[in-house]
């Protein structure tokens, strides 16, 4: 797990902090925190990846024109959906009073793929060819119904804002594996949808509770990629250079006289930030990648901010021991147009993600490396607004969606859990946003039960009381 | 060594009897009290460990069996046996005849006749440290002394005055400094979960400045803690309650609110309540009251029913869950007092105005009916050549045009009828007579109402969706001439927004020079600003598509109506689009019957036919009538407004909601208090203003013991409590019992006289001690054998370097200012990338940290960077982490290298410019060596500012020392 074997021992031995663990790494502890912080040995399990790839489809993607074949929907399409299969389900203040809720089966066509045989939507031909390396979750349900909550519950344990995001906590459990790159880092792409893209919150990626060097750092596409890594005009490399000895000299003097270890830290972190000014250019500089590989991630590989270029980042941070690495990709929330926004945010997504994935596999990361594809909730039956020939929209639904997994010891070729003839309610295996934390955690090595964080006098878990490991996906 | 570590930080102070609360309780709270504590309902087998009545000998039995099915703490809680040593202790104390205790917090305050004085102070921290063999540092230099209480008072640097003064009259000019009462605010202001956006979804602006002005400004008149909190938490409640009293109860309205359409009212309702209980707890019992919201309290006396009971103290706002308004009601309007003065004036101005108006408006009238019968001709031309004109009327939807969709509808337009589009028709028409390679104009009417759709386009649907579009959105105009999507294209938006549900014209107007350089959008005939999203254009927009009015192409309808649509074959110049605009508009006007035109319409038509053919002075009292309206309005939308608290009249009644779901209400619940704390007093009103009395009610031992612990953070950058936002069982005990003891009962005997304890605690010599690091043991400073210490906060961090450049606008108040921030940060997370951060120009970039603007959805870097909170929940303490970020901000970030030009620029002229900046920035003079590689750094690179800027990155310069 650690590029450092003999580290890793040395604080098992010694119990220290996990915070403390950090030290090494970007992060630094909070010095005065240690106290509240808990005492684990770790790994608590021999882990199965290294690292997280989340590419979050931002909005809710709808399962059942994508993953989610109903085939005979169709008999029932124009028509009421049958109250007895809504039930007592919340639905949004959008469509709760919409008086007719007509059931609208996808309009695009599936076809089944792979040694699995698993149905795919035509609007994901390159994820289709890649079935056999995923596992695909049907059954993911979620209590959230609009975006704010979903979100923050699938990325914190928790739909009211204050709590770790998940790449927080895992800098927090397992620090960083690279000298000088952050541990978790988020990129931001815009969906090619017309329909305006929900927001994000900067929570997403946030520590809440824990020390704030565990929150992600945005990797930006214009500008500074990471805030304030260029130097000012008027200052060249040598300048600064010159200005950090200088200013590591006069640290020096002090740390002698002064004791305070807070600033040997100091003087160490400034030399990490004079090299993440090399290091982060180079990881964003492209130019070593071959035409065959920028070929694979689709046209929008080479053009800085699409998600194909961030996909391509996400294996360049791979290979550079980044741990939690958190697209997202706006523009999901089809509630209406659905049928040509749908196809643009797909094509968006359906080359470079499986492209990252044939690019993980070559490079033989894909078995380290966790990659999940998918949003915060799933989409209506029913159409919300008017249901016409070839136009419709879909509300959000928490009930049922799909997502799916792949490396990182999960098992491939996988389809899990089952919804009903409507695609709105689980009817086999459901899987709860804290059993997928708990799992992913699992991958990583943690007992999502025992990865705690004192708060308030309360021991805090990214799965809050809940979850279970889904161990049916696992290799 | 180790022994030496282990002894100050771990063991209990030995040897004598074991006393409940200091050994037994923290053993029981972490391993028992989840199953065995307080809570009711959660409890196993009965047994309950936190008062007396248990078993004891088969405690010992089941913590110490080897039986995996009988040992305790069972494994599935996943914690470790318990050790010998705490065993031993237990055994201890049961031997010695099992006294139990109430929870330290719990127990009445000493009595003591007034405030503590410094040696008292000192004399308990002393005594303490002798316990372990340490005893006090010695005292720090003067001048590095009165550097650290600047900070700590005030948070800015101390001026040359100060360091040259003796250190108690320094400390006099620090409490009494206007900055005292700013630097007193943040702390405030993270556990009010402060901020100027609502924070969920849209995270929309709101105002609540005015209350944090409130919170300075009562810090600065030093205000005594108790009537600062009680008007706060229930100001609207007194009698007679003023202005001030209400503004500042918006304490509890900073809470985050919701606008998400699709979210439930109800719900978030609640979740506000909850916040206000959790924040009112957190700041001024030190409880985390948030377990008991779904089941008793596992750890701390707090029963959910007792949740509830609070919870219905703050449940009787006049307030909506799903928010409606940007600041929701309950608002008030505080006009200062030159605006109330300037609205009067304004008032009278307008009413002058009218009276003047009406006897020329009569005489206009006429002569305006006789100019109008004579079928007036000089009105502004219409373009003649439009190579496409679609009048959209239903006689005559215009020439070659069909029809998709839904059967349409008409409804009166700019001339004549309009279509009326609800995104499920549309009018579609071949292009041909129209290239779109050439320079061209197009113009139409729009009286829009969804807040997305596209009027018009014509566009491939698929591929490379080559051609050209117009998109709503939001009353922006968004247009895409576009060669290949994504990648060859211009793409702009406009930044200004037109109102829906009102015509506008709209003409886009191209130069066909491939360049968004050469696309101008006009609303009513004025040129707007353009965004210019992506200017790749590379190619042809030509394209067989026909041109759709209502729609992009499968999707993407647009709702409202649409009127007179005109292709022109050239860039029309500017002042010929004004004309068209305008002369549309009149023409319509005109072939409307005066009695159905609309009163705004009528006004138009008048205001033409004055400028035209008025005398003087009725176009002089018709222009003295609008600027008066239009003084008046500005003046009213400028008055600022806070959100504040206010009682219904009949309470909502309140129940215990049932695992927490706001769905799920159970028993029905009064008004009442966790009585483990302190007894509820009958004489006391069942609202929020009884509650704030109960806080500073005698019997109430917590109020006070957690306000000094934060006053005492404010200096030590620790409480002696370092668990500040948990008194609680879980919580850690304080290192210095007495010592918290006697400050809090010394302060609520002596008023609540906040700047009295402060000057107690940092005329103390424990506060004067060298922060130099001599015992290699004990480095959270837990025990005080050496001075405060450590980074400065973010604001602190900024302030200081706007404090030494001479930048700093040392104004109090008023609305949040935007300093520097990279660009792009709040377009990355707003919805469709809408919201931009311009930074201010003038003062605004100067400003004390404090009133820097707080987006809770992007925080401002430097306080992302150096652990600010994002303002989501209330924050009472602050972590300290050392990164390489910050490294990068302090040496990168703009603001901080103005100030060091700046700070470089203060020092010519001065005989020592070098020890000048040094001792400014750290207190005290650079020795030999330390000029030696400063002066080596200037004089290789012949750079003052460089050497400004290297000392503002020194670690003795951000921090305290």
């Amino acid at each position: 797990m650690s590029a450092d074997p003999s580290r890793r021992q040395f604080l098992r031995g010694t119990g220290l902090s996990l915070g403390s663990m950090a030290l090494a790494s970007l992060s630094a502890p909070d010095p005065a925190r240690a106290a509240g912080e808990t005492l684990l040995s770790l790994p608590h399990l021999a882990p199965r990846a290294k690292r997280i790839i989340y590419l979050f489809m931002h909005g809710g993607p709808s399962q059942l024109d994508l993953f989610d074949h109903k085939p005979d929907l169709a008999k029932w399409h124009g028509k009421e959906i049958p109250t007895s299969v809504v039930g007592d389900q919340r639905l949004t203040g959008m469509t709760s009073g919409q008086s007719s809720k007509p059931v609208t089966a996808s309009l695009f066509r599936f076809a089944r793929h792979g040694r699995s045989g698993a149905w795919v939507s035509e609007l994901l031909p390159h994820t289709a060819r890649k079935i056999d390396e995923l596992c695909v979750i049907r059954s993911m349900h979620t209590e959230a119904i609009n975006h704010d909550p979903a979100v923050t519950y699938l990325q914190t344990g928790h739909q009211q804002p204050g709590r770790p995001s998940f790449g927080a906590w895992l800098s927090y459990g397992l620090g960083s594996e690279s000298r000088d790159l952050p541990s978790f880092v988020v990129m931001v792409s815009r969906g090619s949808a017309a329909r305006p893209a929900d927001p994000l919150y900067a929570r997403l990626w946030g520590s809440g509770f824990l020390p704030s060097n565990h929150q992600g750092v945005s990797l930006r596409s214009s500008g500074d990629p990471v805030l304030y890594l260029s130097n000012p005009e008027g200052i060249d490399r040598a300048t600064r250079r010159d200005q950090l000895d200088v200013l590591a000299a006069l640290n020096r003097r002090q740390l002698d006289a002064h004791g305070d270890p807070e600033i040997a830290t100091r003087i160490a972190q400034y030399e990490m930030a004079f090299r993440m000014q090399a290091s982060v250019p180079g990881l964003t500089d492209l130019r070593g990648e071959s035409p065959a590989t920028l070929e694979s991630y689709g046209p929008g590989a080479s053009q800085p901010g699409t998600f194909a270029a961030n996909c391509l980042l996400a294996r360049r941070m791979a290979e550079r021991g980044v741990r939690f690495i958190q697209l997202y990709h706006r523009g999901w929330d089809q509630h209406y147009n659905l049928p040509s926004d749908l196809r643009l945010q797909c094509r968006d997504v359906d080359q470079p993600a499986a492209a990252l994935l044939e690019d993980l596999k070559q490079r033989g990361l894909l078995d380290e490396t966790l990659v999940v594809w998918g949003g915060e909730f799933g989409r209506t039956t029913y159409s919300q607004g008017k249901l016409e020939p070839t136009n419709h929209g879909r509300d959000h639904h928490g009930r049922c969606f799909t997502l799916w997994l792949a490396g990182g010891g999960i098992r491939p070729g996988l389809q899990y859990g089952e919804t009903d003839d409507f695609c709105f309610n689980i009817v086999r295996d459901p899987v709860h946003v804290h059993d997928l934390n708990a799992t992913l955690l699992h991958q990583l090595g943690f007992d999502h039960e025992r990865l705690t964080y004192r708060f308030q006098g309360r021991d805090y878990r990214l799965t809050d009381v809940h979850g279970r490991v889904v161990r049916d996906i696992l290799a | 060594m180790r022994l030496f570590l282990l002894c100050l930080c771990w063991l209990p102070l030995c040897c004598g009897a074991q006393e409940f609360n200091r050994d037994i309780r923290p053993i029981l709270s972490e391993n028992c009290f989840a199953c065995h504590g307080p809570d009711a309902k959660g409890r196993k087998g009965d047994l309950r460990l936190d008062v007396a009545g248990a078993d004891l000998a088969e405690v010992i039995r089941r913590v110490t069996t080897t039986d995996a099915d009988e040992v305790m703490p069972p494994p599935s809680s996943h914690k470790p046996r318990l050790t010998t040593a705490q065993v031993d202790t237990l055994r201890r104390w049961i031997d010695a005849g099992a006294a139990y205790q109430k929870h330290w917090a719990f127990e009445p305050l000493p009595a003591v006749a007034g405030d503590m004085k410094p040696a008292e102070i000192d004399s308990l921290v002393e005594a303490s440290l002798q316990d372990r063999g340490l005893s006090l540092a010695p005292p720090a230099a003067e001048a590095t002394l009165i550097r650290r209480a600047a900070l700590d008072l005030t948070g800015l640097p101390p001026s040359e005055a100060l360091l040259d003064q003796p250190y108690e009259a320094a400390v006099e000019s620090l409490l009494a400094s206007p900055h005292f009462g700013e630097h007193l605010a943040v702390a405030w202001l993270d556990l009010a979960r402060y901020a100027d956006t609502n924070g969920y979804f849209g995270d929309k602006p709101r105002q609540m400045w005015l209350w944090r002005d409130w919170v300075i400004e009562a810090g600065n008149a030093n205000m005594p803690f108790d009537r600062f909190s009680i008007v706060q938490l229930a100001g609207d409640l007194l009698p007679g309650a003023t202005l001030s009293q209400r503004i500042a109860t918006g304490f509890n309205r900073n809470h985050m609110a919701n606008n998400e359409s699709g979210a439930i009212d109800e719900e978030f309702r609640v979740e506000y309540v909850v916040d206000r209980v959790d924040t009112t707890l957190t700041t001024w019992l030190g409880l985390t009251a948030g377990c008991a919201q779904c089941h008793d309290h596992k750890y701390d006396p707090i029963s959910q029913r007792e949740f509830y009971q609070l919870f219905s103290f703050f449940n009787n706002v006049p307030e909506q869950g799903l928010i409606r308004a940007d600041n929701p009601p309950p608002v008030l309007a505080v006009p200062g007092p030159e605006q109330e003065a300037a609205l009067s004036a304004a008032e009278s101005r307008l009413s002058t105005a009218e009276q003047a108006w009406q006897p020329v408006h009569a005489a206009v009238k006429t002569a305006l009916a006789d100019w109008e019968s004579r079928s007036p001709a000089d009105l502004p031309p219409l373009p003649a050549d439009a190579v496409i004109h679609l009048p959209l009327g239903a006689s005559q939807l215009g020439v070659g045009t069909s029809v998709s969709g839904t059967a349409f509808a008409y409804a009166a337009g700019v001339r004549g009828e309009a279509a009326e589009f609800d995104a499920t028709r549309h009018v579609e028409r071949p292009s041909a007579g129209f290239d779109p390679d050439r320079p061209w104009t197009i113009g139409l009417w729009l009286h829009a109402e969804g807040s997305l759709g596209c009027p018009l386009s014509l566009i491939e649907p698929e591929g490379n969706r080559r051609g050209l579009e117009l998109i709503w959105q939001k009353g922006r105009l968004q247009v895409n001439l576009v060669h290949r999507w994504g990648a060859s294209a211009i793409e702009v938006a406009t930044v200004e927004a037109l109102g829906s549900r009102a015509w506008h014209h709209i003409a886009v107007r191209y130069d066909g020079s491939r360049r968004a350089g050469g696309l101008q959008v006009f609303f009513d005939g004025k040129p707007t600003t353009l965004e210019v999203r992506r200017d790749t254009l590379d190619g042809s927009l030509a394209t067989s598509e026909p041109i759709r009015i209502g729609r992009r192409d499968a999707g993407l309808g647009y709702y409202g109506l649409i009127d007179e649509v005109r292709f022109l074959p050239e860039a029309l110049d500017p002042a010929a689009i004004a004309g068209w605009s305008q002369g549309e508009r009149l023409r319509g006007i005109l072939e409307t019957p005066p009695e159905k035109r609309a009163a705004t319409d009528s006004d138009r038509l008048l205001d033409f036919f004055l400028d035209r053919h008025g005398d003087p002075s009725a176009r002089q009292a018709r222009r003295e009538l609008l600027d008066a309206r239009e003084a008046a309005r500005t003046l009213r939308d400028r008055v600022p407004v806070t959100l504040v608290m206010e009682e219904m009249k009949e309470p909502r009644p309140a129940h215990v909601l049932e695992r927490g779901q706001y769905d799920q209400p159970g028993e029905r619940v009064q008004p009442g208090v966790p009585v483990a704390i302190a007894p509820w007093s009958a004489d006391l009103p069942p609202n929020r203003l009884g509650f704030a009395r109960w806080l500073f009610a005698p019997e109430n031992p917590l109020t006070a013991r957690v306000a000094v612990n934060r006053l005492w953070a404010q200096c030590f950058g620790e409480g002696l409590v370092r668990t500040p936002n948990d008194f609680g069982s879980q919580g850690e005990a304080p290192t210095h019992p007495e010592l918290l003891d006697r400050l809090a009962a010394g302060f609520r005997a002596d008023g609540w006289d906040v700047k009295a304890l402060l000057r107690s605690i940092v005329l103390s010599r424990a506060y004067r001690q060298s922060s130099r690091h001599i015992h290699p043991g004990d480095p959270g400073n837990r025990w005080l054998a050496r001075g405060p210490g450590g980074r400065l906060s973010a604001e602190t961090l900024r302030d200081q370097a706007l404090a030494l450049s001479g930048l700093l606008v040392p104004k109090l108040g008023g609305p949040s200012v935007k300093p520097f921030q990279p660009p792009g940060l709040w377009e990355a997370v707003s919805y469709n990338g809408e919201d931009s951060y311009v930074p201010d120009t003038g003062d605004g970039l100067w400003r004390r940290s404090l009133y820097t603007y707080v987006k809770r959805q992007s925080p401002h870097p430097l306080l992302l960077t150096f652990d600010g909170p994002t303002r989501e929940k209330c924050t009472a303490r602050r972590a300290r982490t050392s990164t390489p970020l910050q490294a990068l901000l302090l040496l990168n970030d703009e603001t901080f290298l103005l100030a060091a030009e700046a700070f470089a620029e203060r020092s010519t002229g001065r005989q020592d410019r070098l020890g000048w900046m040094f001792r400014a920035a750290t207190g005290r003079l650079p020795d030999a060596e330390e000029r030696r590689l400063l002066e080596g750094l200037r004089q290789r690179h012949d750079s003052w500012p460089l050497v400004a800027h290297t000392i503002l990155n020194l670690d003795e310069t951000i921090s305290k020392r």
